[in-house]
């Protein structure tokens, strides 16, 4: 209003006294790039090569900058209005969508402008690209300008096209991606040998591709292809691609050599006995690590694509012969069924094809380490390694398994089930001891010794808040330690949380604001949820700890075994890759040497019957073999004798 | 049909020995002693051995039918008419003793944890669980009951060791109770403590073959009449019967007693687990019964739209007794004496009718 | 799916309104009793008398020195009131506190011996009632006033009261045998039934006016049990001791037993542990013998019916240790051992004699005879009517004691101490 009456013809004095004496809407209106509102906000990016509605999209677009340039505010809603119906328009689309996804990539627009301007620079040539086949053209300059336009050459800078003419004659050119490449590889092995005068000593009239991979290029792994989108799959995964003039077909080299993280040792799952090797968030290093320790020729490694953009690749490992076709087939059947833009590591893998993803118990196990991924494979589960995290995925699993660590099958039985006991016990302290506790100090205060009681209560008649606040004050304020400390930089995080969690405890404590036994109880179920194996677990049992509490707030001890009760059918109803969550115990199946109690290493012949694997047996007599051979010995000595 | 799942012979044992030793934990052994006095040890193990006649005919009815359940059976045998009133009677009255068996757990709850908390509390969250499970299916409950038996089987055995402390051998003297011939007919008619054994007769068709309900019968039936016996023989052992007679609760109060030391005694919440978990299997299991059943008699197809009204009717039926005294008076005799006709003669019944109008499974429904 | 565990998660919040409800309290809103008393009324039927444990601090106000150091010795309260029953005494004693009273925690039933010898019944069934009521607590008749009692009853080594009364009870019971521990299940349980009658702790205030800061020992053997609670000639440690033990015939008190007795009734019932015995040497009667005696095995107690008559065949066996001599005599050798034995076995013969003696006048089978009677009945109707109880008194019982010395403590031999005259 004000700024209308501001745009009337008043003569200029006037119109600077009321411009200081008038309230002016300050002109922030860009304020910055906003990109919550955007017109295609909802809508499905299409790409140019097959836009219908291309023409439509783009008038909007140019309308835009318009009014960006303008700044004006009628404007801007007029065009927001037309945006409007350019969305509903596109809504109708949307039921075809589904179909169009798998047909088309995305991409930016205003190519054709890049390729147009280009053009007129150039040889003046009247190559066009190959927008409607997939197949190669025989004609060197129109590959060249299909794949300058697929890449977005040359907006996109760090795809290369190299041209040149192979043995001074025939004229060629190859395309890779910057960094993706070994230099060396290209530098040393490939372009010294193309380019030298004596590569066509032999040659026939026809495409020379084949006598190129036969004869000249010295690298170990070479493919032909006469398809666009294969070539270009393989160029963005680090491979290079050869064309030559008059064929059809282009030559893709194994080049790869793009920066990767080292093999480490694995950090999130450390032990003190055994192998100190962990995965990458290379894929290749990662199966091959896999295989270094399975030297088995039934060893299968199927990659399978995931991820619609992305492109990212999962491999899934498993034992022919041994793991269950089943299992193998629910397996690459799920993920296959992976309609997803991005996908990256095995942690969106798992949510995508977990059985029940309201579950809080995880249905996967995820590891670190190759060589407890090799355990996996050799009970007969399938492992799902997926690029770009260093972790594999096992399935089928059961709760039990979540509990065993790699280093259980390097120690001694009665160490490892020492220390598997602990870890029980951790999980039991994590899970229901601040339940406990509450359900102990409102509820049943008949169980605590008398002394202590007094104690308590003593200590209690400081603190000015219900039970209840108390132990959800100590709980959050030491979930918020742990979640700071995992964000703290460096490995001192951890220490540094749990010095705080000391100080936090000591120091309420002296303010009155907990008393003292809740400190003791809060920090033994923090050691138990750490000493629990899987995390995926044992986030599971930090908010399940949360609903005892309640459970024990409201009903003391009736309380905790109703929800326990709860979350144990939830847990039977469950199964990982139809394997009963809580077998071998519930149902019932055959001998289970290694569940809870685990059995001496020599006596665990069996593989775990809940998951049918094709071949039973692990392993023979071990120890009584030798030890009948020993006897045999002595017999024969005696014998002789 | 309704899908059961599968359920393996030892999950079976579980669930039926879970549901017919529950009694032992409330005012059972209470009525035993006033009926036989010191006797009532060696009684429960009478019930039993006649609850285990009873179940060979059972038996013998569903190996006549094979892969079939008793509510098929009994369409089969009586002809759908008397098939369905006789099936309806059997769903009511496991609602009904469902409905009693939690009633008493309330009463007990009360008594000794929590006298202030309303009944429909208690009996809200109960019957919210119940009803989840049965959602979840036999499966779930079978395997739920598998998982927790070890847990219960231990916290039982820990609760009779430990309150041996306690134990005064001349308490178990006059060892006949009130004479033979009464511990011998109490003994028999209320052979339908264990009539819990009839839940496997509901989903026979579960366990795949009557082979394997002869196994899962016979076995949880020998068990849990052992279990029964030993916690009664535990019980007369620390009350004499003249005290036993007045024990609202006699297994909590035998928790309460035991004390080893300063720290180690009253640790009675500490075994409440037992009553609590236990008592949520067994309604669970007889709730499920009771369901399906009703779904079999009038052969609907999904049990899910009827659980919820059932559950109603269930928290419904909880809340009716008046008291603790008609409870145990009426309610539990009614349940512990009546069902022998519906549980044990009316197999018989149907038995002998197959015979007779020589019916044999296989050659319905095909 | 997600809308219904948004459901869920907020039922659950709801849920935490409920937190605490009904019978949930928090732990310091209860006021803890450690010691019930039980009088007979003045002004009212019965007196009830609570201690309660306070749970102020040294530190003062402020609490600013934080929650850890311990709670200090002896501070309780004491409340007595005249109440028709126990519950709406408690009722009524709420009332002076900002507290519920919870005597789940209380470890004694004092009953004065007032009380006690009028019966029990009017409160024994009734307290019983109660959840909180614990069947294992202590039962103990007090001599005098239960409200004085409680005043004193603070014990000097500790302030971990609970503590201390689990303690006496165990000291009683274990070690030396002077008294027994009674809870309320088995006081119940015999008071019910015909099997035994029940037996109870003594105590009483001990205000030190035996003991006689001069003066000559008496010439004449006085042992180690020949007192009741409240009479041992001592000056120092606690107010009270617990000695002897209070019999019953049906709900009434009708005596009790000293501390030799009470040792004695406890040999018979099995339950007799250990303790110092001591004895009049047998060569000199001015000289004392104390034997460290302990049940060897269960007593053999045979029941047989001669004309219908019960017979009660009672056999001790109970082995020892030489604490103490007062002579230089060598009872460690193979001769004069013998001699020891059987000075014991008379001894303890003696006192069992007499307790037994005692008890069937009183008409009280403390020891527990009729368990072995029961067993000749087969139902309960029979047993029933042959009132076990009534009959006691006619029993015979015969009594026969086996002791032998195993061990000499320290000292194989006893050489005679060397005077300057040469005497021996």
């Amino acid at each position: 209003m004000i700024m209308e009456r501001l745009d009337l013809p008043v003569p200029g004095l006037l119109k600077t006294i009321l411009k200081s004496v008038l309230y002016k809407e300050p002109n922030n209106e860009e304020l910055g790039f906003e990109l919550l509102e955007g017109e295609n906000e909802g809508v499905e990016q299409e790409s140019p090569q097959n836009a219908s509605g291309k023409g439509d999209q783009k008038a909007s677009t140019g309308q835009r900058d318009d009014s960006r340039q303008q700044g004006n505010a009628e404007q801007k809603r007029n065009d927001r209005q037309q945006s409007d119906t350019n969305h509903q328009g596109d809504k109708k689309m949307q039921g075809n969508i589904k179909t169009q996804r798998k047909n088309f990539r995305k991409q930016p627009l205003k190519v054709d402008e890049w390729n147009g301007n280009r053009k007129t620079e150039n040889t003046g040539n009247t190559c066009k690209p190959q927008n409607n086949s997939d197949i190669l053209s025989t004609e060197l300059c129109s590959n060249l300008e299909t794949i300058r336009q697929k890449f977005l050459i040359p907006k996109n800078q760090d795809v290369i096209t190299r041209e040149f003419k192979i043995g001074r004659k025939i004229k060629a050119f190859m395309v890779y991606v910057e960094g993706m490449i070994d230099k060396n590889t290209m530098n040393l092995a490939i372009f010294p040998h193309l380019m030298s005068k004596d590569v066509f000593e032999e040659i026939g009239e026809d495409c020379p591709v084949d006598y190129l991979m036969e004869n000249v290029l010295t690298v170990h792994n070479v493919r032909k292809t006469d398809k666009y989108s294969y070539t270009v799959m393989q160029v963005l995964n680090g491979m290079s691609a050869l064309f030559v003039e008059g064929c059809g077909e282009c030559i893709l080299m194994e080049t790869r050599g793009f920066e990767k993280r080292n093999v480490g040792k694995p950090i999130t799952e450390t032990v003190v006995k055994g192998s100190q090797e962990g995965f990458t968030e290379n894929l290749r290093t990662n199966v091959t690590l896999v295989r270094k320790i399975i030297k088995n020729e039934n060893l299968v490694t199927e990659m399978l694509p995931i991820g619609n953009t992305n492109h990212s690749n999962c491999a899934v490992m498993y034992l022919e012969g041994i793991a269950n076709t089943k299992v193998i087939q629910e397996v690459k059947k799920r993920i296959k069924k992976i309609d997803s833009d991005f996908v990256l590591g095995d942690g969106m893998v798992e949510q995508f094809i977990e059985d029940n993803p309201f579950m809080l118990f995880p249905q996967v196990i995820d590891t670190e380490r190759p060589d407890r991924t090799a355990s996996f494979i050799m009970e007969g589960q399938v492992v799902i390694i997926a690029e770009g995290a260093p972790f594999a995925l096992a399935v089928p699993v059961t709760f039990f398994r979540l509990f065993h660590t790699s280093e259980d099958s390097f120690v001694r039985w009665p160490a490892s089930n020492f220390l598997r006991y602990i870890r029980l016990l951790g999980l039991f302290c994590a899970t229901f001891l601040p339940g406990m506790y509450v359900a102990l100090t409102l509820f049943h205060t008949e169980m605590i010794p008398t002394e202590l009681l007094i104690f308590i209560a003593g200590a209690k008649e400081l603190v000015p808040f219900p039970t209840i606040l108390e132990v959800m004050m100590m709980e959050i304020s030491f979930e918020l330690i742990r979640e700071g400390g995992i964000r703290v930089p460096s490995i001192i995080g951890q220490t540094l949380g749990i010095v705080g969690a000391l100080i936090l405890g000591q120091a309420a404590v002296a303010a009155g604001l907990v008393s003292p036994l809740l400190v003791i109880v809060v920090s033994i179920t923090g050691l138990g949820s750490f000493a629990i194996p899987n995390y995926t677990l044992a986030i599971a049992v930090r908010i399940e700890r949360f609903l005892f509490i309640f459970a024990g707030a409201v009903l003391g001890f009736y309380g905790i075994s109703l929800m326990a009760m709860l979350l144990a059918y939830f847990a039977c109803s469950m199964k990982s890759f139809g394997v009963p969550f809580l077998s071998p115990v519930a149902p019932k199946t055959n001998v289970n040497p290694d569940v809870i109690y685990r059995h001496p290493i020599w006596s665990q012949k069996n593989r775990p019957d809940y998951m049918n694997a094709y071949n039973r047996k692990r392993q023979g007599n071990n120890q009584k073999l030798w030890i009948s051979e020993d006897d045999q010995d002595k017999k024969g000595k005696e014998d002789k004798t | 049909m309704i899908k059961e799942g599968k359920i393996g012979v030892q999950e079976a044992i579980c669930l039926v020995v879970i549901s017919t030793s529950n009694r032992v934990f409330f005012t059972a052994p209470t009525v035993v002693q006033q009926f036989v006095g010191t006797a009532g040890w060696y009684m429960s193990l009478v019930s039993d051995i006649t609850a285990i006649v009873f179940f060979t005919f059972i038996y013998l009815l569903l190996k006549r039918f094979p892969e079939k359940d008793i509510i098929e059976i009994f369409h089969i045998t009586f002809g759908r008419s008397i098939g369905v009133f006789f099936s309806y009677i059997y769903a009511t009255s496991f609602l009904a003793a469902s409905g009693i068996l939690l009633r008493e757990f309330y009463e007990a709850l009360k008594t000794f944890i929590f006298p202030y908390t309303p009944i429909s509390i208690l009996n809200g969250t109960m019957v919210i669980l119940v009803t989840v499970s049965v959602f979840l299916g036999l499966e779930t409950i079978a395997r739920a009951a598998k998982l927790v038996a070890y847990f219960l089987l231990f916290g039982y055995l820990i609760l009779l060791i430990l309150s041996a402390q306690n134990f005064r051998l001349p308490y178990l003297f006059p060892i006949l109770g009130y004479g033979v011939g009464k511990t011998l007919m109490e003994g028999l008619t209320r052979s339908s403590a264990y009539s819990e054994v009839i839940v496997l007769t509901v989903f026979a068709g579960a366990l795949q073959g009557a082979k394997h309900l002869k196994k899962a019968g016979y076995i949880s039936l020998v068990l849990s009449g052992l279990l029964v016996s030993a916690g009664i023989l535990c019980m007369s052992l620390i009350f004499p019967y003249n005290v036993f007679q007045e024990q609202t609760n006699p297994l909590y109060t035998l928790a309460t007693l035991i004390k080893y030391g300063t720290f180690f005694q009253r640790l009675d919440p500490a075994f409440l687990f037992l009553w609590i978990i236990i008592t949520i299997i067994s309604s669970s299991v007889v709730f499920y019964c009771a369901v399906t059943s009703y779904c079999k008699t009038f052969r609907l197809q999904d049990k899910r739209p009827v659980i919820i009204p059932m559950a109603v009717l269930l928290f419904t039926i909880t809340m009716i007794p008046r008291d603790l005294p008609s409870v145990i008076t009426e309610y539990i005799e009614l349940l512990r004496t009546y069902p022998i006709f519906l549980f044990y003669i009316l197999p018989l019944i149907a038995l002998i009718t197959a015979k007779l109008r020589k019916k044999k499974g296989g050659n319905i429904n095909a | 799916m997600h809308k219904s565990v948004s459901i869920a998660l907020m039922c659950v919040f709801i849920i935490c309104l409920l937190t605490a409800c009904y019978d949930g309290r928090e732990i310091d809103e209860w006021a803890y009793v450690y010691t019930i008393g039980v009088d007979k009324g003045v002004s009212n039927v019965l007196r009830f008398t609570f201690q309660i444990p306070s749970l102020k601090r040294d530190g003062g106000g402020g609490g600013s020195s934080g929650g850890t150091e311990s709670q200090s010795a002896g501070h309780f309260t004491i409340i007595s009131l005249d109440a028709p029953t126990f519950h709406s005494g408690v009722d009524m004693a709420e009332t002076s506190f900002s507290r519920k009273l919870n005597y789940m925690h209380a470890n004694y039933l004092l009953i004065s011996e007032e009380l006690a010898r009028e019966g029990v019944e009017r409160f024994i069934n009734g307290m019983i009632r109660s959840r909180q009521i614990r069947h294992s607590m202590y039962i103990i008749i007090v001599r005098g006033k239960a409200s004085d009692y409680i005043e004193e009853f603070n014990p000097v080594l500790t302030g971990a009261i609970s503590k201390a009364q689990d303690g006496f009870m165990k000291i009683s019971n274990k070690d030396d045998g002077l008294t027994i521990s009674t809870n309320y299940h088995n006081f119940i349980s015999d008071l019910k039934t015909a099997y035994r009658t029940p037996v109870v702790p003594l105590t009483a205030i001990n205000d030190f006016s035996n003991y006689e800061a001069s003066g000559a020992p008496p010439e004449i053997f006085k042992s180690e049990g020949d007192y009741y609670a409240g009479e041992l000639p001592r000056s120092g440690g606690n107010k009270f001791e617990f000695f002897g033990t209070a019999l019953f015939e049906g709900d009434k008190m009708v005596g009790a037993l000293n501390g030799d007795e009470t040792r004695a009734m406890l040999m018979v019932r099995g339950e007799f542990n250990r303790g110092s015995i001591a004895m009049t040497d047998p060569k000199d009667k001015k000289l004392r013998i104390t034997i460290n005696a302990s049940q060897q095995k269960k007593p053999g107690i045979k029941a047989t019916f001669i004309e219908g008559k019960p017979v009660i065949n009672v056999k001790i066996f109970l082995e020892g240790n030489i604490q103490n001599t007062q002579s230089s005599t060598e009872y460690e050798s193979v001769k004069l051992k013998p001699v020891l034995e059987n000075a014991f076995r008379e001894y303890v013969k003696g006192i069992l004699d007499r307790t037994i003696s005692k008890c069937k006048n009183l008409n009280v089978d403390a020891f527990g005879f009729g368990e072995k009677v029961v067993m000749h009945f087969l139902t309960i109707q029979e047993w029933e009517k042959y009132n076990w109880l009534g009959r006691f008194k006619d029993t015979e019982v015969t009594t026969e004691v086996k002791f032998i010395i195993r061990r000499t403590g320290t000292m194989l031999k006893t050489n005679p101490i060397q005077h300057s005259n040469g005497e021996k």
